[in-house]
């Protein structure tokens, strides 16, 4: 290949990488995981305050259990003081950052005062933070660059009411942004997957062993015995599916340019493998929720499925749905 | 400019996320396993650490990382956790026992997944915050049974079945004891 042939490629490509973060599209996707993340984390968030946390959590003993390093305290310490107050002031911040999203006002403010807040509450509790809390201050923190009050939300009702309307199609660079986070979430956990138990020379045992952790299952260990072979079929579709989760980005491109030629890309649809994908992480998901007690993160996870999601296709899907 | 200037940030951010969460083996693990590999792979990591440094605060403040590990280990020797209090030199009475419906006082609380990450034991040794969670929960044993003189937290190591169900070992560890007479 010549220098000039070089130089047409690399123009070539990076017009193409350009063109792809300039797309617009309407928001309906990040609309449904602005309201859904936003819910998640209120409910998680009430459900503290329902078991009387708060002190326990965020403010330093007497009172509660944080942990603070006095040599080098968190911005929130150094400002305001550690204590039950404290702790009380930094949750309710982030309960009404939380409802500001979920409602839609001053959305991009509320995002940001979110993952600063929510960061302070991981720093006074690291223990208490968990994956879920990682993933769901950074998809907020996406969601802070995006258009996602674009509809159902006060500040489209403002913009109305003020003549302004909000466009009809919004950047959909935050999107794709979601959607790599999760194909990524997904495939950085499998492969760090270590444990034996979660390959064919550990039997695939992993999630047979995890059912029957009394700190985890929901239900008493006897049902695990009685599907054994089951959870190990299901062992290897977890790890199938996570360490398969790149491909869904070519599923998916596959899938939204089907009127193009291609072999692969003629199988991808006909087996409908990108539709695959999404069901067993829909299952997946549920099938946690249902048989173990890990708090919010199933819904926190489904939360954001919607950017896996064309607007188009949420469109035709809501128009189906209403029309029955 | 703008569009082009965007696509270059969020490569940029896209690469920096890649490095944060690129798969790093422990030095020693390598050292142990792949002694050929070892020195390359830890000039490789030190580089990457070395390229994320400027961007240590932004991460530091939001608590953000790209490495995921849900469930990286799920391996049959377990732990069950109990707490239980006790008069005198009498028997320890159960108050909670992790996945016993019937000895399920506080169970609430101590299955909401923020109280769980704290005394769940997945390593070899508790988590930073394990000997307040026991001092707190102790308290509370303490002053809602006025009969019981001590009160603990133990964790019972289990053995799950080759296909599934456990066994409990007997054997008892990071076993946290308060009594009544000198809690405070």
């Amino acid at each position: 290949m010549t220098l000039r042939g070089v130089w047409s490629w690399v123009k070539r490509w990076s017009g193409a990488w350009v063109e792809l973060w300039d797309r617009r599209e309407a928001p309906h996707a990040l609309v449904l995981v602005r309201i859904g993340v936003a819910v998640v984390l209120l409910a998680d968030l009430l459900a503290t305050w329902r078991h009387d946390l708060i002190e326990l959590l965020w403010a330093p003993p007497p009172d509660g259990i944080a942990i603070i390093n006095m040599k080098d305290p968190p911005w929130s310490v150094r400002w305001f003081g550690a204590g039950p107050e404290l702790a009380f002031g930094l949750w309710l911040a982030s309960v009404i950052s939380a409802c500001a999203i979920a409602f839609g006002a001053l959305t991009r403010v509320a995002c940001v005062v979110f993952v600063f807040v929510y960061a302070q509450l991981s720093i006074l509790a690291p223990d208490s933070d968990r994956g879920i809390d990682i993933l769901l201050r950074i998809v907020v923190g996406i969601l802070a660059f995006s258009a996602c009050n674009a509809r159902w939300s006060i500040d489209a009702w403002v913009r109305r009411g003020i003549g302004r309307p909000m466009p009809e199609t919004v950047p959909a660079w935050p999107r794709y942004l979601l959607f790599a986070q999760l194909i990524w979430m997904y495939f950085s956990s499998g492969h760090s997957k270590v444990g034996l138990e979660w390959y064919p020379h550990g039997g695939f045992t992993a999630l047979g062993n995890v059912l029957s952790d009394p700190h985890f299952a929901r239900f008493d260990p006897g049902w695990v015995e009685a599907i054994h072979p089951l959870t190990r079929v299901m062992t290897a579709a977890t790890m199938l599916f996570e360490l398969a989760a790149p491909l869904v980005i070519l599923f998916t491109w596959w899938n939204l340019t089907a009127d193009r030629p291609g072999r692969l890309r003629r199988w991808s649809n006909r087996l409908r493998l990108r539709w695959a994908w999404i069901a067993i992480g829909v299952g997946f998901h549920l099938g946690i929720a249902l048989t173990m007690r890990l708090g919010i993160f199933p819904w926190g996870v489904l939360a954001i499925y919607p950017v896996l999601f064309h607007p188009t296709e949420i469109e035709r899907a809501a128009t189906r749905l209403f029309r029955r | 400019m703008w569009p082009r200037l965007r696509a270059v940030l969020i490569s940029l951010a896209c690469i920096v996320a890649l490095l944060d969460g690129c798969p790093m083996p422990p030095h020693e693990q390598t050292k142990a396993q792949v002694p050929a590999l070892a020195p390359t792979l830890k000039t490789i990591d030190e580089i990457r650490l070395r390229l994320l440094r400027p961007l240590r605060g932004v991460s530091e403040v939001t608590q953000i990382s790209q490495r995921w590990s849900l469930f990286r280990a799920a391996s049959r020797s377990r732990y069950r956790m109990r707490i239980e209090g006790k008069t005198g030199n009498g028997e320890w009475q159960p108050v909670f026992r992790a996945g016993d419906a019937d000895v399920s006082r506080y169970a609430d609380v101590l299955h909401f997944r923020r109280v769980r990450g704290i005394w769940n034991m997945t390593g070899r040794r508790p988590r930073d915050g394990y000997d307040r969670f026991c001092r707190w929960i102790n308290t509370r044993v303490l002053d809602d049974h006025p009969t019981f003189d001590t009160s603990r937290v133990v964790l019972e190591r289990i053995a799950i079945g080759e296909g599934g169900g456990y066994t409990p070992t007997g054997e008892l560890v990071q076993e946290r004891v308060m009594d009544r007479r000198r809690r405070r």
